[in-house]
């Protein structure tokens, strides 16, 4: 794109110059992004390449935070492939990378939807959208495990009340017989716990979701509904091509926390488990690859360690990550014309 | 809209879609208020447990003397006053900052923007949990730990969600707009303050009010940069205060209240700028 | 343009140089950020020469008579103004404290975690003196984050060493020496609903585990439906007591040996193996599994400590509990609002299992030094004024006016005499006052007399925690025998075990 411009204004000018022109445009530009990248090349190198640098280096120590660190060449990497606790949490994350994301994603574009509504009142209903993600995280965590509760809380009271619903003849045709999900206790159910409380938590990826279709030109409707394009099809051909860039963003950043998902499960175990060391959950199902990694660096003072995993994680990250931007590079559209 | 010819029928049909998206709507906000509401109910009773069925909302003999003694009990007033300058200050250099550097790797064609990007994207993948304490021996070296300094200058040095985010909308922009102002002789600046940063309003916003929240929320920078009591924010006067009332459930949620309240009053001020947002755009041709 | 150029290779210096300064100087981030530290007279003994006691380390540079030192306190209270909150006590300790030291100036700061101040610790010499869990202590200690205050224990007047409950400084104590010093204690008792458990057939507590198994038989009660009315008591609400338990068992957590882990395997088993039993109980009796069980538990014990807590309800007729409780029904129970007029209710030892002794566990914070404190002696000066007898009969008044313990003998007595009657009379209902007299002397007595027992203070202890949770969990779920869990703690846990012997603590008075 950016040649485009370049050779598109360079085309009214002598031949002669053209090669002299360009250079000199070249350096210039050099100097104007360099400059509006300066704040963040300041910070970088100050504030970032330290600690990188230095959690790198500790993953070849036996750094424990207080006392000066020893090499251990690659001890910490031999043993991370071993521990059995790594292994465990790389699953857990897989299931919330693999299972909740999605699931979380599209709940938070249906909220921007919603929240981009034409009706009366909608400054509010955006406001109350929002709420979950303003309260408290400790409020929030403590409601919704009333909420979940599987004896009286809304959600089993309701899936009781849909079951009681069901004409007894479809019943007996069911292959199970329907006990509503102990949310919090049930290993099994655990993760999707934490998923749907994600949900409920979407207020800010859904704000983001409404900046982008609060973004996108009214005329480019108008236009589609001249030519007679219904509501489905404006959706699918103008909304979601132009806010792509957004979902991409979204998808991307999702990936990036989900792999570093932490503060709720750590809320999470603090209120179901009373024990003096960091907690994995009901058996271990909510031991998240950063949970581990804060046990180990915090509880075990074995951060040493602790920076090997992270620099594991980062591997991971890394190459999703990568592999996501090139498949999704594909789907998402910058201009629309 | 209002052009359409209004047949009874139609008038009809428009009655039933909007009863029904009135009652969706109302429905869905029951859900998503409930937090708020359990909070303050909770916070007007009296020797409040936390599991309670059927939940009774509104408490017989509200106790407003849970406030009161919340507000006795932490000095509400002071933190509030820092949290304003921890909250408000990264708002503004996120808003400067920001699309400074998303600008420079979208919109200016030099050879950085296709290493600066992924660098940006990188720096994001390493936990926090690892470079909590290298940060906090460079900010020490500096002799800035127990200022409010390494809670706002990040911000104001581009803070990579940010950065990402403006980055996708400015790619959505039309070149076409900064070339031709470029060669009407407009400098970078100017382009990027007068043309750019109106077209990026609702996105602005957007991120203003997160890093607000965000900022207004977090206890755990605070806690670990600030070591004046004089100087904590009303996160860790919330975090004391879960730390002492323990199991005073509605002593905890009259904070809790306490410092939820304003947080909602704010943004439901700041998004009619959301709105705000629409009018902008769509002069763009 | 060429003014630009000069802008930023201008600003570029400068960033490379703060970059530099922030990096180059903090290299090794042991040292203290100050460059005129003392050199260091005062660095922990390392684990491998732990039998090298030292003499008491004098800085190089000792304060001028007319400099003050700035000493800083972190404690993990909130930071309340309310009085009877720790925060209060602590504060105002150091405010007499300022008033009669010229050469010493305290700050208190609260609300600091143990992770806030590890953090604050890794990157140099604040805070001088931080209060930290107790099972944290010991590994803090092997990794050389602590102040070696064995010196200074040793030079200590008696009067001050010998007024702490000895079991206490046991949890102080990691191989051989002192790391920390005792503030609060706390242990685990028996809560009984005595109405229910008459109503039921027991005009007494249970005396030893298998009374204690019938008993909670007696006292389950299901409803019309089937669905738990009420239980006898959760093994694991609010939590599998680690430290309690073994005690209750007869085993330890670690031989004598000081290596293998742990003590009596099949005694450990059965411990297991009897706490299952209770939830067998459950599912074979009255059909309800453990998950059933375990969603009751997170029911009823979000309403832990308020009116509506499970035992003051009658949803169970037992638990244990740590004895911070009893203030807290006191109160409750004497609130006419709360109509809870007819609720009987005591405290008492956990059973034990035939044959055992008498015993309650031990838990609580305790204060610790920086090892990069710049002033070890002033510290310490500080530190033992923190923590002497007079301070600690002060601060017992506090935890909302309802007596709080404090490691020391001085202040148990206290306790259990004058200021108990203090404290009670203070009450505005006169029952909650007799209540919580009541309460004090029994607990007062439990500290004082009955034999504590607190987890081995090994550099594994967190690892070892961790392990006994999760498996134990294992178990209780039914997921695993208990001699299989057994197997896989010691499996985990005994080559840690192996690689740091753990050097039991012996008490002696000066």
């Amino acid at each position: 794109m950016a040649k485009k411009i370049r050779s598109a204004a360079s085309t009214g000018e002598p031949t002669l110059e053209k090669k002299h022109t360009k250079s000199v445009r070249q350096r210039r530009f050099f100097w104007i992004g360099f400059g509006f990248a300066l704040p963040w090349i300041i910070g970088f190198c100050c504030f970032k390449i330290y600690p990188i640098c230095s959690a790198i280096y500790y993953s070849f120590t036996d750094f424990n935070s207080f006392r000066s660190p020893n090499w251990v060449r690659l001890d910490n990497y031999t043993n991370l492939v071993q521990d059995k606790y790594v292994i465990k949490s790389l699953k857990n994350t897989a299931y919330m990378v693999i299972i909740g994301l999605p699931i979380s994603i599209s709940f938070a574009m249906l909220m921007s939807l919603v929240m981009n509504i034409k009706a009366k009142g909608m400054p509010l209903v955006r406001t109350i959208l929002y709420i979950p993600a303003m309260v408290p995280s400790m409020a929030s965590a403590l409601l919704f495990m009333w909420l979940m509760n599987s004896r009286y809380g809304i959600v089993n009271q309701g899936l009781k009340e849909f079951y009681s619903i069901i004409p007894q003849a479809v019943k007996d045709f069911l292959p199970f017989s329907f006990k509503p999900p102990s949310w919090i206790n049930d290993p099994k159910w655990t993760k999707m716990t934490l998923i749907i409380m994600g949900c409920w938590g979407c207020g800010g990826t859904a704000v983001i979701g409404l900046a982008a279709l609060r973004g996108v030109p009214t005329h480019f409707y108008e236009a589609a509904e001249l030519d007679g394009a219904n509501r489905w099809t404006r959706f699918w051909r103008i909304t979601i091509p132009l806010i792509s860039p957004t979902i991409q963003f979204q998808f991307i950043m999702g990936i990036i926390n989900m792999f570093q998902y932490f503060t709720q499960a750590f809320m999470f175990n603090m209120f179901t488990t009373t024990s003096q060391v960091t907690g994995g959950g009901p058996s271990d199902s909510l031991l998240f690859y950063a949970i581990n990694l804060y046990r180990e660096a915090f509880d075990y003072l074995h951060m040493g360690y602790a920076c090997a995993l992270a620099m594991v994680l980062f591997v991971i990250v890394m190459i999703v990550t990568f592999v996501a931007m090139k498949v999704s590079n594909k789907m998402v559209s910058y201009d629309i014309e | 809209m209002t052009k359409r010819k209004t047949s009874p029928l139609l008038m009809l049909k428009r009655f039933v879609v909007n009863v029904i998206k009135y009652v969706f709507l109302v429905c869905l906000c029951f859900i998503f208020i409930m937090p708020l509401l359990w909070m303050l109910s909770t916070s007007l009773k009296a020797n409040a447990g936390l599991m309670e069925f059927p939940i009774k909302w509104i408490p017989d003999n509200p106790q407003w003397g849970n406030y009161a003694k919340v507000f006795r009990i932490v000095d509400f007033g002071t933190y509030i006053k820092n949290t304003l300058v921890t909250s408000l200050t990264p708002v503004l250099g996120v808003l400067l900052v920001t699309p400074m550097v998303a600008y420079s790797i979208t919109m200016v064609p030099w050879k950085g923007a296709k290493v600066i990007f992924p660098i940006i994207l990188a720096t994001m993948m390493i936990p926090g949990q690892v470079t909590q304490i290298p940060m906090y021996i460079t900010w020490s070296k500096l002799g800035l730990v127990n200022t409010y300094v390494p809670l706002i200058l990040p911000f104001f040095l581009g803070t990579p969600y940010y950065i990402y985010l403006m980055r996708q909308f400015m790619k959505g922009l039309p070149n076409s707009l900064v070339e031709a102002a470029r060669i009407d002789g407009a400098n970078d600046l100017r382009i990027l303050f007068s043309i750019i940063y109106p077209l990026c309003g609702p996105v602005l916003t957007t991120a203003g009010v997160l890093v607000f929240v965000g900022c207004w929320n977090d206890f755990s920078g605070p806690l670990i940069y600030i070591q004046d009591s004089a100087k904590y924010t009303i996160a860790i006067g919330l975090k004391s205060f879960t730390l002492s009332a323990k199991t005073q459930w509605e002593l905890l949620m009259a904070a809790n209240s306490v410092f939820t309240v304003p947080l909602i009053i704010i943004f439901f001020i700041c998004q009619k700028q959301f709105l705000g947002g629409i009018a902008t755009t769509s002069g763009l041709k | 343009m060429k003014k630009m150029k000069k802008l930023f290779a201008v600003v570029l210096a400068l960033c490379m140089v703060l970059a530099l300064a922030a990096c180059g100087g903090s290299d090794n981030p042991d040292t203290p950020d100050t460059p005129n530290t003392p050199s260091t007279p005062n660095t922990p003994s390392t684990p491998e020469t732990p039998n090298n006691p030292e003499t008491p380390s004098t800085p190089e540079t000792p304060a001028d008579p007319g400099e003050v030192v700035e000493v800083t306190v972190w404690h993990q209270f909130g930071e309340t103004t309310e009085n009877g909150a720790p925060h209060y006590y602590y504060t105002k300790w150091a405010e007499e404290f300022n008033a009669t030291h010229s050469n010493i100036h305290v700050t208190v700061t609260g609300a600091k975690s143990a992770t806030d101040a590890q953090t604050a610790i890794a990157g140099g010499s604040t805070p001088d003196i931080f209060m930290n869990q107790w099972n944290n202590a010991p590994t803090w200690a092997n990794e050389g984050g602590l102040l070696d205050l064995t010196p200074y224990y040793d030079a200590a007047p008696a009067e001050w060493f010998n007024d702490f409950v000895p079991s206490v400084l046991a949890l102080c104590n990691f191989n051989g020496k002192y790391y920390s010093v005792p503030n609060s204690i706390t242990t685990t008792v028996m809560f009984y609903r005595d109405d229910i458990l008459a109503e039921c057939g027991w005009d007494h507590h249970p005396a030893n585990t298998d009374e204690l198994l019938q008993c909670i038989k007696d006292c389950t009660k299901a409803d019309e439906n089937g669905d738990i009315a009420r239980l006898g008591l959760l093994p694991n609400m609010p939590w599998f007591d680690t430290v309690m338990m073994p005690a209750v068992f007869n085993t330890q957590w670690i031989a004598d040996d000081g290596v293998t882990v742990p003590a009596d395997k099949e005694a450990v088993a059965y411990m297991f193996e009897w706490i299952q039993s209770v939830y067998k109980l459950y599912e074979d009796e009255f059909g309800w599994d453990y998950l059933t069980v375990q969603d009751f538990a997170s029911t009823v014990s979000g309403n832990r400590a308020s009116a509506s807590d499970p035992v003051l309800t009658g949803e169970l007729a037992m638990r244990w509990n740590s004895e911070g409780l009893a203030g807290t029904f006191a109160k409750l129970v004497n609130d006419p609002a709360n109509n809870l007029s007819n609720v009987q209710w005591s405290m008492g030892l956990f059973p034990n299992v035939t044959g055992g002794t008498e015993m309650a566990m031990l838990g609580g914070n305790v204060w610790e030094v920086n090892a990069r404190t710049e002033h070890p002696d002033e510290t310490w000066e500080v530190l033992q004024s923190l923590t002497s007898p007079e301070t600690a009969v002060e601060f017992a008044l506090g935890e909302n006016n309802n007596g709080s313990f404090y490691a020391h003998k001085q202040a148990l007595a206290a306790l259990a005499g004058d200021l108990g009657d203090q404290i009670a009379a203070a009450k505005e209902n006169p029952d909650e006052g007799a209540q919580v007299k009541k309460n004090l002397e029994f607990l007062c007595d439990v500290f004082a007399n009955v034999p504590l027992q607190s987890f081995p203070t090994c550099a594994y202890v967190n690892e070892y925690i961790n392990a006994l949770g999760t498996y134990s969990g294992e178990v209780f779920a039914g997921n695993m025998t208990p001699m299989e869990a057994v197997e896989a703690i010691v499996a985990d846990i005994q080559p840690l075990a192996n690689e740091n012997p753990y050097i039991p603590f012996s008490y002696q008075a000066k």
